[in-house]
């Protein structure tokens, strides 16, 4: 019976072609007589006030396949069918009205634009950094303006700039390429960097461990000054290196937050004495760690239960870190296993970072995992994910604790989104 | 489970006991074994060799030779007939004295052929008018040609391969759909690992093999394998009295040399067998591929242009071997043969998996395997056989990925990275890798024909399989030293019944797959050892039916439920970044075909023959990898496919003396029927990335012998079509088609021309030949480009 249903479905896909090419001309009839659908006014096309774009991507059983995606307003749901496909291993970025993609096999940059008057996306020169000889999956470059931007491969100890009007490359500086022993893989994590009021860029050094878990000694910063073409390397052993992220309160503090895996990293390289993998620091002005402060997550959250591991610092919002941490007595003995049981035992707290005092944050309770967005329009967006029903959801947050679902992606992951105008 | 393997060792035993009676019954200890030959002493392939008034018969193979087993001393008389020679008939009288070997020679008789009644099939026809779902390609023909064994296989109905480059390259076989894991290989029943040629199916050279059989969907219990979609299985040349043998060299465009070697020699009075065969490619592989490449000068630098540059790191060396020893009709034994095999591969890599960005100018893999096997064959008279093989293998795979260069696409050297490593880009260091697996595999057929229209088959094949790594570049954690091990059971039980007066073939038969799967790790680089371990038994069946409507129409109907097992790192991960999946399924399919053979009489003289298939592939919990937290992925059962799909074939030949022509074409609509889970928004489109309308045309000409008398003179020409097909999912940018990613159409040639050189001791025959005549740019995956207009030379002797 379910085989019988499934046929004709299948013979109604293959007729409904005809159906929808028939509903087509009979509305682009019916379309021809009715001056108002007329998108021109004296003759002039009329442009569209506001452009929101997103970069999202689905699974094959042989790929990934990227896409970009660009509407009037916010949608409540994306669809591959609207959005330009922009083939496996890319990333998309926002600068001005434009999109950008980053090719990490070509080693390209790829410039779109938006036609104003229908929002249809064409593409526009690509840069290529092969000669470079980077590739793979970097951050996303620093735009000083239209024709000066910075692409960093600080591994490799490269600096490309290129102008992002012309699509061409400026010149390439050489730097001291970040040390991680050898042991890690060295990978930016490509949300976060910072302008300082220098106009310096912060650069958080985010390191995923390699195979064999082992990561240097202490968090990195790098701090770029375009003036002089220089950069300069902080490092503080008050913390494990790992991945981080430098998101600014709202009182202009950068924070530098542990995330990801630093817990299960340290744990199983079965290095004796570890760096600290739960403390929060800052950073001052000139990108430097702030020597008078730091704050340990274990104590607040050893309030709410037994922290085996910090999984990640969400964000930071008027002296409150919203915190994903995992509840437990033992690691697993087989690394694989560390997240098995994650969604029964991740918790959200909500951790004063001026009194110590720790809460249970039950906003993002539903959600089995949460990433930062850049924000739009001045205000803060989470990526929340579902592996359950396959979806992921871009939230709005109207409060603290308060958040509303802007768009649903099925069978998919949002990377990115933005207002282009 | 265990009550099953009670019984199954139960029937072993006592159809064991039979044989040990039957083994020694000495009263059918007689052989005949001899040759046909025209009056020229050309052979005449597969003549109808019987023994008058029983049911003793055989038919010759490609080189005019037989053998009449089982028989007892006596008085007979012998009668063979060939289309167009006359047929003969002379007394036989064995004894111990009779002589090892007779030469018969038959007459020409052209103006009789029509008269002539052609009684039996070849090997091919047999098995492809049996109630298997089969395609057999006979390889006589194409071994004079210079195309591989994959170029072969895709001008099949339902077989599409896709290939990333030219000789070495990595290639997809997919029979109706299904594609990887789903499809088995083997080389005269033996799994290909097991064998000298295990370089992959698109690699294996053709010469050395004289049939492949491809089984779509519902494969035979005696392979013994977890085949989900089909089975491929390269049959090689058949063995013969004296030294026998073919040699064949080629060379050609890129740097391309192939050497293939067949040397067989029985000796008739003490059943000595001795064989060897193997074969040694190179090939530079640096045909012409258009690539982007940044300028580098100013005002435009960084800007792409196009190039058309020659491929630079894409050497292919291969060689592999079999020596065989072996007993044939001893008392004890039809056949006992112990095989020595090796093979090694080195291969450059040249790209990454869309051929864009920095080439790669050091990245190497390279295998070396040795093994062996046995193999015992012993038909006990009384209708039983029993077939049997062990084998044993070491394999050891390394790639290597170590280098700080960069590379451009003109093959230098454009600058040093502060990291090891080409494939992984500017985050990941690199790769020296080591993986380690040891094989050991045993299968026995039984067979049991206990009446002329009844016939049980058993089949027993279990597998261990061992495999370990190293990271050289790890440190105190290294996932890859993880031990896996699978252990694989695959029994089956057959029944055959030939009804009708043979009009009606139905084969039944049910196949159990045990699998027990076991990783050991050690935790932290201390003394413990962390051990996963998994056990999982599933059944599946099946049935061939074939009815003879008439000699003219031929119609098949058959079904499997099949399955295939998981793989050990499907079922535990990496141990790192991949989790292990402890309840993974088998993935399942209910596989049916139904096809339809229809051709004229054997006896006409203008032949044609047509051949249509519809099939169905239902395919359930098919094994994905997927996200299991934002930095962890596990192999999950997520998908559901179907495949529908219809093909057609047809042949003719004598039209015009001399000329064959044949055309097929498969359509198949594979689509994702799954409506839940990450893959449901996507149900009703096609599975990306996978060919879905090809077809394939081929056209031959022999010259008349009143042209070149002696000689041989064959012209052929073959075209193959394959239309376009999306990189992902259908609806993906459907309303922006001019970004879709797409394999665009390929519609590529090949055309040659043989000539046998008039030489009575041997057979030589020289070839020349032009793949892809039009110089079209060929992709079979996105962005990697396939050999332009490529020039070959061939020469084949055979003795």
């Amino acid at each position: 019976m379910m085989n019988t249903m499934k046929t004709i479905d299948r013979l109604k896909k293959l007729f409904s072609p005809f159906l929808i090419v028939t509903f087509i001309g009979v509305s682009v009839f019916l379309s021809s007589c009715d001056d108002d659908a007329d998108p021109e006014i004296d003759g002039n096309p009329t442009e569209i006030e506001t452009a929101v774009a997103y970069g999202f991507r689905t699974e094959t059983e042989s790929s990934t396949i990227y896409y970009l995606g660009v509407y009037e307003d916010f949608v409540d749901e994306l669809d591959v069918e609207d959005a330009v496909e922009l083939g496996p291993n890319q990333r998309v970025w926002f600068f001005g009205e434009h999109p950008y993609t980053w090719s990490g096999d070509a080693s390209t940059i790829t410039k779109w634009n938006i036609d104003k008057t229908d929002l249809s996306i064409t593409q526009g020169e690509t840069v290529s950094f092969a000669a470079e000889g980077v590739s793979g999956n970097l951050g996303e470059p620093v735009f000083f303006s239209e024709s000066r931007a910075f692409f960093f491969a600080l591994v490799d100890g490269k600096i490309i700039e290129f102008n992002p009007s012309d699509m061409t490359i400026t010149t390439t500086i050489n730097v001291d390429p970040v040390e991680f022993e050898g042991h890690a893989n060295g990978a930016w994590y490509d949300a976060w960097i910072k302008y300082t009021i220098n106009d310096k860029v912060f650069l958080p050094i985010g390191l995923i461990a390699g195979s064999d878990w082992l990561l240097p000694d202490g968090a990195m910063v790098a701090i770029f000054d375009p003036s002089t073409n220089s950069i300069t390397y902080h490092t503080d052993t008050r913390l494990q290196a790992g991945q981080y992220w430098f998101p600014t309160s709202d009182d202009g503090i950068a924070y530098v937050l542990p995330g990801w895996d630093l817990d299960a990293e340290v744990h199983y390289n079965g290095v004796m004495n570890p760096l600290p993998t739960q403390n929060i620091l800052r950073l001052n002005n000139d990108g430097t760690f702030d020597d008078s402060w730091t704050f340990d997550m274990n104590a607040p959250l050893s309030t709410l239960g037994n922290p085996l591991a910090v999984y990640d610092v969400v964000t930071v919002a008027n002296n409150v870190a919203v915190i994903l941490w995992r509840e437990g007595d033992a690691w697993p003995e087989d690394p694989a296993e560390r997240w098995n049981e994650f969604g029964s035992q991740g918790r959200y707290a909500a951790v004063n970072l001026v009194t110590g005092e720790a809460s249970p944050f039950t906003a993002w309770s539903d959600y089995e995992g949460v990433g930062s967005a850049k924000p739009i329009d001045g205000v803060n967006y989470f990526i929340v994910w579902q592996s359950g029903n396959n979806e992921e959801i871009l939230l709005r947050q109207n409060a603290f604790d308060s958040y509303t679902e802007v768009t649903k992606l099925t069978g998919g992951s949002i990377r990115t989104a933005a207002r282009l105008w | 489970m265990r009550k099953a393997h009670t019984i199954l060792l139960a029937i072993l035993l006592i159809v064991w006991t039979n044989a040990k009676i039957a083994a020694q019954d000495q009263k059918d200890r007689y052989a005949v074994k001899g040759k046909i030959s025209d009056e020229n002493g050309k052979p005449i392939p597969f003549a109808t060799v019987r023994i008058e008034g029983t049911s003793i018969g055989a038919i010759a193979d490609s080189e005019g030779q037989f053998i009449l087993k089982k028989l007892a001393g006596g008085e007979y008389t012998l009668a063979v007939q060939s289309l167009g020679h006359l047929p003969t008939s002379f007394k036989l009288n064995i004894t111990d004295q009779s002589p090892e070997s007779i030469m018969i020679t038959l007459k020409s008789n052209a103006r009789e052929l029509q008269a002539v009644e052609v009684v039996a099939e070849s090997e091919k026809q047999q098995l492809e008018l049996s109630a298997k779902a089969v395609d057999v390609i006979d390889t006589r023909e194409v071994k004079l040609k210079t195309v591989d064994l994959g170029e072969v296989l895709a001008q099949t109905q339902g077989v599409s391969i896709q290939r990333s480059g030219g000789l070495g390259s990595d290639s997809r076989l997919s029979l109706n759909g299904l594609s990887g894991d789903k499809i088995r290989f083997f080389f005269d029943g033996v799994p290909l690992d097991f064998t000298g040629y295990s370089v992959g199916i698109g690699n294996i050279p053709v010469n050395l093999v004289d049939r492949v059989e491809i089984y779509k969907g519902v494969v035979p219990i005696a392979f013994g394998a977890d085949a989900l979609g089909g089975a491929v299985n390269m049959v090689s040349s058949s063995i013969v009295m004296g030294l026998h043998g073919s040699v064949s060299y080629q060379t050609g465009s890129f740097g391309t040399h192939r050497f293939t070697l067949d040397l067989k020699h029985l000796e008739p009075k003490s059943g000595l067998l001795i064989g060897l065969d193997g074969f040694y490619d190179f090939s530079r592989n640096n045909y012409e591929v258009d690539v982007e490449v940044p300028i580098t000068e100013r005002p435009l630098r960084g800007r792409i242009q196009e190039i058309t540059v020659p491929r630079f790191h894409d050497d292919y060396e291969a060689y592999g071997m079999n020596l065989t020893l072996g007993l044939i009709d001893k008392s004890w034994a039809d056949e006992i043969k112990v095989n020595l095999f090796l093979n090694d591969t080195y291969d450059e890599v040249q790209h990454n998996a869309v051929m864009t960005g920095n080439p790669f100018g050091e990245v190497i893999f390279s295998s070396d395997l040795q093994g062996a096997s046995l193999s015992f064959t012993k038909d006990f008279g009384r209708s039983l056989s029993i077939n049997s093989v062990f084998g044993l293998n070491s394999t050891t795979r390394v790639f290597v990925d170590t280098t700080r260069n960069f590379y451009s696409w003109n093959g230098e050297i454009q600058g040093r990275r502060n990291r090891q490593g080409e494939v992984s880009g500017s985050v990941a260091g690199g790769s020296h890798q080591f993986t380690w697996d040891d094989n050991y595999f045993n299968r026995t057929n039984l067979k049991w024909q206990f009446n002329e229209k009844h016939t049980i088959s058993i089949s027993s094949a279990p597998t261990y399989t061992l495999r370990t790594g190293d990271e050289l570049l790890a440190g105190t954690f290294d996932p890859i030293t993880a031990k896996g091990i699978v252990y694989s059971w695959v029994n089956g039980i057959e029944y055959q019944a030939d009804l009708k007066e043979g009009k009606l073939q139905n084969v039944f038969f049910i196949k159990n797959y045990w699998q027990q799967v076991r990783t050991e790790r050690e935790v932290d680089g201390s003394e413990q050892v962390s051990v996963n371990e998994r056990k999982i038994s599933n059944v599946g069946w099946g049935n061939n039916l074939r009815y003879n409507f008439s000699d003219k129409l031929i119609a098949k109907l058959s079904y499997e439920y099949a399955l295939r097992l998981p793989r050990p790192d499907e079922v535990f991960g990496d141990g790192n970044f991949i989790v292990r999946n402890l309840e993974l399924e088998a993935e399942r399919s209910h596989n049916l075909n139904l096809s339809a053979i229809v051709r004229n009489s054997t006896n006409s003289k203008i032949r044609w023959r047509l051949e249509t298939a519809g099939f169905v592939r239902s395919i359930s919990d098919l094994i994905f990898l997927v996200a299991a937290t934002d930095r962890t992925s596990a192999f999950d059962n997520v998908n559901e496919a179907t495949s529908i799909g219809i093909e057609v074939a047809g042949e003719l030949s004598g039209l015009i003396d001399g000329l064959k022509i044949s055309l097929n074409s498969t359509y198949q609509d594979f689509y994702n029927s799954a409506s839940k889970g990450g893959f449901a928004r996507f149900e009703g489109e096609r599975i990306p990335n996978t060919p879905y309308f090809f077809a394939n045309s081929s056209v031959s000409y022999s010259l008349p012998k009143k042209l070149v008398g002696d000689q041989s003179i064959n012209i052929y020409w073959s075209s193959r079509y394959v239309h376009s097909f999306f990189l992902g999912w259908e609806s993906g940018g459907r309303n922006n088609p001019e970004f879709k990613f797409t394999i665009p159409n390929q519609h590529i040639h090949h055309a040659g021309i043989n000539y046998r050189l008039p030489l009575k001791s041997v057979k030589m025959t020289l070839t020349g030949d032009v793949q892809n005549v039009l110089n079209r740019n060929v992709f079979d995956f996105f962005g990697v480009q396939r050999p332009g207009r490529a020039y070959y030379l061939k020469i084949v002797t055979q003795f």
